[in-house]
């Protein structure tokens, strides 16, 4: 998927990232589109503007959240799910990416510093897919190999896309957790438009497998239709027939959610779509969800499914729960958000000792205050 | 008034049916009752027209089109009376005559849906959107956005008697945006139950967001929706408005919310079961996210305090509050 234009900042016109780009309009100033689709379809390259690192914006202390990290490089996505929230949340909706890694790094290493004992985890998928398109992804080339020189963090890339070529022949020193977000086919056809199918998903992903990046798992989000235990249950099996359990660092389930005003717009934008049509509940964080009964329906069924393919060993969590649907699916649940990531880092540093090499101190993570 | 002062000399005497009429919107809000109407004819029969009828030259059209005294044109005519005095004004501008126009109506234009009415009456008489944006949509104190004014045209092809009712519910731009979006079927089928039932302005946007869900979901039309069995029989009922309303309600939701209603109904029944005689209250989290029972008593002496003691330390209600919080 190319962009219909390129806008090129010019204080970038000498970075080496521009040089993809000749022939870019140049313009201090972005297209400043406000169309939903209309801004997925042209991009600019922007210098960095303030701070872009931070903690993950769903965080909501009332829910057990996985505490990740994120750099906001990436706005807007040339995919279309039909659940995203990105269509009731940008005022800009030109696709937009910070090209500058030195300045993006710099500013990651200076907060990191601070807390030397905490294993970071540092996603670029907040705000769209960190390989949605050619440009992003020599981005996240760029950041592969800047992260491999860190100590306490590790990189997260979460796709919905097959575009994983500029990441082989990569010396990521398992600072690079490749991930993926995974829906059935069927799901993938009507509510994930214009990504990649799940079998070029699984292809990729046995691909950088082989690369030795650990694989990242989200089934999340989840969604209810006819037929959704067989289907989720073939899908696990479809994904570790491409990949082996111990290549899975971490693997996170969630249920569709979203805002009140996103329902009117999902309706508005995708008239054929049915998820707003199910059974759902308002939660403690203004968010809709389906009943919590059925929730642990869901992710029980995940849980077993992935018992079944032997993949049990692989962490698993909950993404934004309340511990009481924890405790009814894993029949225990973290005391708190430093808890869950101390947890993590754990299992990381279990599992994957080159990813995180020193033990997690669990006094200073159930310290953490959020 | 300058523009008045200058063409004073035009003045003339001119047959009413003559006079082209065809910018009057206050005849479509005949149906709306706004607050001058009645007062205005009154007047009207007491002292005859008062004040010369205003109108503009148009070009290619040989009759003046008429920009104010429209009520009185009809009285007019009504009262067979040959010749009105009309004042003729040069040529206006587009922008000058919406502007005129807006001025003109928006004392009478008090509820969203006669604001959606009158701005799909201009777009109608062909005054350019841009137009409308930037020069009515702020005398109308609405923010001058095309895509504000897409919706309240939206809301303005709402069905007749739908309009009829948010117009005297005086429902908020929100509401009529939210309902407009919705199947005209559907709208027409919940107006009509008026009556059947008793429809508020907030029943009728819950029965329209929870069917309208339903029929999403379990790919159903309308007319099917209505005639499922309980459906027909709730509304063939021989009860009062307010009890069918109830059911309706009930039954809507149930099929909209299943997981939910069949969580509650056991709890219910729980509830029935332990603490039907109980001298306190029991709640619970209507979403089932929180697994939490809120217990609530009041007393006013001691006695009443012991009893309720005694209550709560009872096995039995242990043993309920247990089964309830195992629901969650």
């Amino acid at each position: 998927m190319k962009p219909k234009s390129v806008t090129l900042h010019p204080d970038l016109i000498r970075h080496p990232f521009s040089q993809n780009f000749k022939g870019a309009r140049v313009s201090k100033k972005s297209p400043m589109l406000t169309d939903y689709r209309q801004g997925k379809r042209h991009l600019f390259i922007s210098p960095k503007k303030g701070d872009i690192f931070h903690i993950c914006a769903s965080l909501d202390t009332r829910y057990i959240c996985c505490s990740t990290h994120v750099i906001s490089h990436i706005s807007n996505c040339p995919f279309e799910c039909t659940y995203c929230f990105l269509q009731n949340y940008l005022t800009d909706t030109t696709l937009t990416v910070v090209a500058d890694t030195k300045a993006i790094m710099a500013e990651i290493k200076d907060k990191v510093a601070k807390q030397p004992w905490r294993f970071f985890r540092i996603g670029t998928w907040e705000l769209g897919d960190s390989l949605a398109l050619p440009p992003l992804n020599q981005m996240a080339a760029a950041l592969v190999k800047e992260f491999a020189l860190t100590k306490n963090c590790v990189l997260k890339l979460r796709t919905k896309s097959s575009a994983v070529e500029p990441l082989m022949d990569l010396d990521h020193q398992g600072k690079t957790v490749v991930s993926w977000t995974l829906n059935p086919p069927e799901i993938i056809a009507k509510e994930e438009i214009a990504t990649a199918p799940l079998e070029k998903r699984l292809m990729a992903m046995e691909k950088v497998a082989r690369c030795g990046y650990p694989i990242g798992l989200h089934f999340d989000p989840m969604i209810l239709f006819n037929g959704w235990q067989n289907a989720y249950e073939g899908l696990i099996k479809m994904v570790f027939s491409a990949v082996r359990p111990k290549d899975v660092i971490w693997i996170s389930v969630g249920s569709l959610r979203f805002n009140p005003e996103m329902k009117k717009k999902i309706e508005n934008n995708y008239p054929s779509s049915k998820i707003t049509a199910q059974e759902l509940v308002l939660g403690d964080d203004n968010k809709f969800r389906y009943p919590r009964p059925v929730r642990q329906d869901m992710y029980s069924l995940i849980l077993d499914c992935l018992k079944n393919v032997g993949a049990d060993q692989c962490f698993t969590y909950l993404c934004m729960e309340r511990w009481n649907v924890w405790e009814r699916v894993f029949g225990r649940y973290p005391v708190s958000i430093g808890h869950l990531d101390y947890l993590i880092a754990r299992s990381v540093h279990k599992r994957f000792p080159k990813t995180c090499p020193t033990m997690p101190p669990k006094g200073k993570y159930m310290a953490l205050s959020y | 008034m300058e523009r008045i002062s200058l063409a004073c000399e035009k003045i003339s005497l001119i047959s009413p049916g003559e006079l082209d009429t065809s910018l009057d919107f206050s005849s479509k809000l005949n149906p709306f009752k706004t607050k001058d109407q009645e007062l205005l004819l009154q007047g009207l029969e007491r002292s005859g027209i008062l004040s010369p009828i205003l109108s503009i030259k148009k070009t290619g059209n040989p009759n003046p089109l008429v920009i104010d005294g429209f009520k009185r044109i009809k009285w007019a005519l009504s009262s067979k009376i040959d010749t009105v005095c009309v004042i003729t004004l040069p040529q206006m501008e587009e922008e000058e005559l919406v502007v005129f126009l807006t001025t003109k109506y928006a004392p009478t234009l008090d509820t969203c849906v006669v604001r959606a009415l009158f701005l799909y009456f201009l777009v109608e008489k062909s005054f350019k959107h841009k137009t409308i944006v930037e020069k009515v949509m702020p005398i109308l104190g609405l923010e001058p956005h095309k895509g504000l004014l897409e919706r309240y045209l939206k809301i303005a092809g709402l069905p007749h008697k739908l309009l009829l009712f948010c117009h005297e519910k005086d429902f908020s731009l929100k509401r009529c945006i939210n309902l407009s979006y919705k199947p005209r079927r559907l709208l027409e089928t919940i107006i009509g139950l008026n009556g059947i039932i008793s429809l508020s302005a907030s029943l009728l946007q819950e029965l329209c967001d929870n069917i309208h869900d339903i029929l999403r979901r379990d790919d159903m039309d309308v007319e099917a929706f209505f005639e499922l069995k309980q459906v027909r029989d709730i509304l063939g009922m021989e009860k009062d408005p307010s009890t069918k309303t109830r059911l309706l309600r009930r039954f809507v939701w149930q099929m909209r919310y299943p997981v939910l209603s069949s969580v509650h109904a056991q709890i219910e029944e729980i509830e029935k079961r332990h603490f039907s005689n109980m001298p306190f209250c029991i709640k619970w989290d209507r979403s089932l996210e929180n697994r939490k029972i809120t217990i609530t008593g009041s007393v006013s002496s001691p006695n009443e305090l012991d009893s309720l003691i005694d209550a709560l330390s009872d096995k039995g209600t242990k043993e309920g509050i247990n089964k309830m919080l195992a629901r969650f």
